[in-house]
């Protein structure tokens, strides 16, 4: 059965003065994707998200659950939910004044899960949300995103200035407590390491464009990396890595469409980190840019 | 409607001190001057009354009072509630400006606007909870606190006069119109709408203005000048002046000490200037919906 088409781009462009924010930008997105746009600072993944929850306007089309995000934004944030910065909670008021308000204007939330989701912190009721820690405000933040029956959650730095520890605890609640394969996370954050394995699908940006999407399952098939054995360094540049670079001073080469039974007898053969893909990939795209150099 | 009420509530919650606690502090000081003048402690002079039991020592006073007839008593037991009500709407006044100026900054400064935004309450929702809370619900939060200090004076008046002598416990109580209170709140509603453009210019500062305060005063201040000296005259100043001021004929003039009467709100709903302040406070209203919904954005970037 087809999945349902969750976030349609086409042609989306955003400029800001003279500045490309988004650029002939075409995106799909699907029911059930944890999607990871990936990108440097300035490519162009906030202005994106936040087109997608009407908080921008964009020219082009882009439809989320066949909503215009701007003229429909009312009707879509019933079923759209975001954390776009950890500091966004009213200070000064109290955890479960924050939950009855939600409860008042939102017709998807759930009190009384918001309530159980809460009753496994350590966060109290009666406590206000400036007394909470950062990780505490966002575990807040997630809690009650979980308690609404959201169809696509958008999460813009979400764990921006969190310890290691809340950081790693956002992530699996949210696989383990939250994602439910129906519905769809798009996410955006510098930290890629630590969202790779629960990644569906990345989109990787730069200055706007889209410089890749794909499945993660597609992409460790498509790529792989090899760290070639000192004897073997010449052999594997015969293949034609797309991209070399140095990992404590060995060499490790990165190949595109290549069989693994071609690699594995000249050395340590596995899928490229998402990271350094992308890195990869943006060394390549400066080299075609700037062909003398 | 449940929506509405969240809002609202919400408001509320976040400007309690200035919305709901001002106006009791500010009775709890007034119970406590009555107090002291009934002890013979205390004297407060206003332009219109004297609050001192010293002149109960006066035969000719006690005479007075106990052959006045029941409409004189009535209309000096009014007027002095009035006048010592008058203190906490002068706070409740202030209170309602300045929440006016900080309730659409105070979300900018926190980036609490980006969480409210996030949830499906449409912008002019949120805008007319806010103008609801300024014009309706704040004088509906004082009237409370207002009661409670008339029966509190009338109470601590009734204990003087009776251990004192003076009249019966019951002298105060046989004249007192509890219908005044209906009377209070309607006066402040309509109060609230002929101001009603002011309270829109604030929040409009408060939306667009990095310093709300200076925002809010500067351009008012440079129109009022431009108009001085290009034209030589007061226009604008006049009408700002009229909006600051008591609407002429509310609670309390500088004439007369009384209650607005049903007839002379409906004059007021008939005067085109009236209507001209309704049609200026919409178009503040429209203009902070276009701002917000882009100021918050910038905060974000």
């Amino acid at each position: 059965m087809d999945k349902k088409l969750i976030i349609k781009a086409r042609n989306v462009k955003k400029k800001y003065g003279n500045d490309n924010a988004l650029s002939d930008f075409n995106l799909d997105v699907y029911a059930g994707q944890i999607l990871g746009l990936i990108g440097p600072n300035g490519a162009g993944k906030s202005t994106f998200l936040h087109s997608v929850l009407g908080l921008v306007e964009t020219e082009g089309n882009l439809e989320v659950l066949g909503l215009s995000p701007t003229k429909n934004r009312h009707d879509l944030l019933k079923k759209v939910c975001s954390i776009t910065d950890v500091a966004v909670l009213p200070k000064w008021m109290k955890v479960k004044e924050l939950l009855a308000y939600v409860d008042g204007v939102h017709p998807r939330f759930d009190l009384s899960k918001a309530r159980s989701i809460l009753a496994n912190t350590n966060i109290k009721s009666n406590s206000k949300i400036k007394t909470l820690s950062r990780g505490m405000v966002v575990q807040l933040h997630l809690s009650i995103v979980m308690a609404i029956d959201a169809e696509l959650l958008v999460l813009d730095e979400p764990t921006l200035g969190l310890d290691l520890v809340y950081r790693k605890e956002f992530y699996s609640q949210l696989i383990d407590d939250y994602f439910d394969g129906n519905k769809t996370i798009l996410i955006s954050t510098h930290q890629v390491e630590e969202i790779e394995g629960v990644l569906s699908d990345v989109v990787f940006i730069d200055q706007g464009k889209i410089i890749m999407t794909d499945s993660i399952e597609n992409i460790n098939e498509r790529f792989l990396e090899l760290r070639p054995q000192a004897s073997m360094v010449e052999n594997s540049e015969k293949l034609g890595p797309m991209h070399i670079r140095n990992d404590l001073g060995r060499p490790v080469h990165l190949f595109e469409n290549v069989q693994e039974s071609e690699l594995s007898g000249l050395g340590e053969v596995r899928p490229p980190v998402i990271a350094d893909l992308f890195m990869a990939l943006m060394d390549n795209k400066k080299s075609l840019e700037k062909p003398d150099e | 409607m449940n929506r509405l009420l969240t809002l609202v509530k919400r408001e509320i919650q976040e400007y309690k001190y200035g919305l709901v606690y001002a106006p009791w502090i500010v009775g709890i000081i007034l119970c406590s001057i009555v107090v002291l003048v009934c002890l013979g402690l205390a004297e407060v002079k206003t332009s219109q009354f004297t609050f001192t039991s010293l002149i109960y020592a006066d035969p000719d006073v006690v005479a007075f009072m106990k052959t006045i007839d029941s409409n004189t008593k009535l209309e000096i037991i009014r007027k002095g509630l009035i006048v010592l009500g008058l203190p906490m709407l002068v706070v409740m006044s202030f209170a309602i400006a300045s929440y006016s100026l900080s309730t659409f900054y105070d979300e900018r400064k926190d980036k609490s606007i980006i969480f409210w935004r996030s949830l499906p309450v449409s912008d002019a929702n949120i805008i007319f909870s806010k103008i609801l809370v300024a014009v309706i619900i704040a004088p509906l939060i004082v009237l409370p606190a207002l009661v409670a200090l008339h029966l509190f004076s009338l109470l601590a008046v009734s204990i003087f006069f009776y251990f004192s002598n003076i009249v019966s416990f019951g002298w105060v109580w046989e004249a007192y119109s509890f219908t005044d209170w209906t009377k209070v709140i309607l006066s402040l509603w309509v109060q609230g709408l002929w101001s009603l453009p002011v309270i829109a210019w604030l929040m409009f500062a408060g939306t667009l203005f990095k310093k709300p305060i200076i925002g809010a005063i500067l351009p008012l201040v440079s129109i009022v000048v431009l108009e001085r000296v290009a034209l030589s005259t007061n226009l604008f100043y006049s009408n700002l002046m009229d909006r600051l001021r008591p609407w002429p004929n509310m609670v309390s003039s500088s004439e007369e000490v009384r209650f607005i009467k049903l007839p002379e709100i409906a004059d007021l709903f008939l005067t085109n200037i009236f209507w001209y302040g309704i049609l200026f406070s919409i178009i503040l209203c429209v203009a902070i919906n276009f701002v917000r919904s882009r100021s918050e954005f910038s905060s974000v970037e």
